[in-house]
C-alpha cells in the first residue's frame, strides 16, 4: 500500500516547528538573561527550557550566552509534535520569584546581597537609592537617592514588561528567522 | 510619541474608579514615593511600563507603544480575600472599559490584552495581603 503523503508532510512540518521552537527558546533565554538582574551572574546563567511532554533528548540549561545546544531536541512522535506548547522557560534559582518581581521579600543584609557575593554587582546598576527596610518590598522597589546604599540591576517589573511589552514577540520572530536560516 | 497621554489613558480612569469607592482607596502611581511604608490601611499601586516603541510595521503608522500595566492591591491581612477581590473587580472593570474606546483621528487610542491574575501573595510576612493583576497594552498616538 502506498504511503500517505499527507502524513509525511505533517511529520516534516512538525519537525520544522520543533526546530524553530528551539531557536525561539534560545532567543528568549538570552533576552531574559540580558534584561534580568545580575548581581554575581548566577541568576543570568540559570535559565532552562523544559520540553513539554516526553521523548526529548539532550541537555537543558548551561549559561549565558545560551546556544541551541542548551535546548533539548523535542520528541518526533506525532502526538508530541502536535502539542501547542513546546517549552516552558524557567529560572531554576530558588529566589527567582523575587528576582522576577513577582513576590515581595526582604532585600537587606544578610538576605541580600548574600555575604559570599560581595557588595558590587557584576551587572549594570540601573538605579541606586534607598529601600524601605521596615517591611518586605519588591526587588526593584527602591527610591533614587544619593544617600542610600541599595542598588538594582534591572528595573522594577522588568520581566512583566518583557513578556507583555512586545520584546518577547520580537524574540520569537528573531528565533524563527534564525531557525529558518539554519536549515 | 506622547508617553504622558498614554499613561493618562490608564491612570485617570483608575484614579477616578478607586476615588469613587466608599471609602475612597488611595492609588499610587510610578514615581510617587508616598506609597505608605508598612501601611495597615488598604491602597493600590499602579505601574505602567513601556516595552517596544515604534516597531516598524507594514502600515504607515508607526507611532505605537507597547507595554505592561501592573496593578497591585493591598488590603488588610487576616480578613480573607473578599475585600481585596472587590478592589480587584474595580481594577478589572476599568481595564475592560479601556477597550471600549473607538479609534478616532486624533488623541490616543489604547487597547489592553488579556488580564492575568489575580495572584495573591501570602508567603512572606508583610503587614498587608497583596494581589496582583497585569496586562499588556498597545497604544497609538494619532495626533
Amino acid at each position: 500500500m502506498a504511503r500517505n503523503p499527507a502524513r509525511k508532510f505533517t511529520r516534516e512540518i512538525g519537525e520544522i516547528a520543533n526546530e524553530l521552537a528551539r531557536h525561539v527558546a534560545v532567543e528568549v533565554m538570552n533576552d531574559l538573561a540580558e534584561k534580568g538582574p545580575e548581581w554575581d551572574g548566577t541568576f543570568k546563567d540559570s535559565w532552562i527550557a523544559i520540553p513539554a511532554g516526553g521523548g526529548a533528548s539532550g541537555s537543558t540549561g548551561g549559561g549565558y550566552p545560551y546556544t541551541i545546544d542548551n535546548v533539548p531536541k523535542l520528541s518526533t512522535k506525532l502526538t508530541d509534535m502536535r502539542r501547542a506548547t513546546k517549552f516552558t522557560i524557567e529560572n531554576i534559582q530558588p529566589y527567582a520569584p523575587y528576582a522576577l518581581d513577582l513576590q515581595e521579600g526582604r532585600f537587606n543584609p544578610p538576605n541580600f546581597p548574600r555575604p559570599d557575593k560581595g557588595r558590587v554587582p557584576k551587572g549594570k546598576v540601573v538605579k541606586a537609592g534607598i529601600r524601605d527596610g521596615s517591611g518586605p518590598t519588591l526587588r526593584g522597589d527602591i527610591t533614587s537617592s544619593a544617600d542610600g546604599e541599595s542598588q538594582i540591576t534591572a528595573e522594577l517589573d522588568w520581566y512583566r514588561t518583557y513578556v507583555k511589552g512586545g520584546a518577547m514577540k520580537k524574540a520569537t520572530v528573531r528565533g524563527v528567522k534564525v531557525g529558518i536560516k539554519a536549515r | 510619541m506622547n508617553y504622558q497621554s498614554i499613561r493618562a489613558q490608564v491612570e485617570n480612569p483608575l484614579l477616578t474608579a478607586f476615588g469613587a469607592l466608599d471609602p475612597a482607596v488611595p492609588v499610587f502611581f510610578d514615581n510617587i514615593t508616598a506609597a505608605p511604608a508598612n501601611s495597615t490601611t488598604e491602597y493600590v499601586r499602579v505601574n505602567v511600563t513601556f516595552g517596544v516603541t515604534n516597531e516598524p510595521t507594514l502600515s504607515s503608522s508607526v507611532d505605537n507603544a507597547q507595554g505592561a500595566i501592573i496593578i497591585r492591591i493591598f488590603s488588610e491581612k487576616g480578613k480573607g480575600p473578599a475585600r481585596n477581590q472587590v478592589l480587584v473587580n474595580t481594577a478589572v472593570d476599568v481595564l475592560e472599559t479601556l477597550n471600549n474606546g473607538t479609534k478616532g483621528t486624533t488623541g490616543t487610542y489604547l487597547k489592553v490584552g488579556a488580564i492575568d491574575g489575580p495572584s495573591f501573595s501570602s508567603t512572606e510576612t508583610p503587614p498587608m495581603f497583596m494581589s496582583t493583576i497585569d496586562t499588556s497594552f498597545v497604544a497609538t498616538v494619532l495626533s
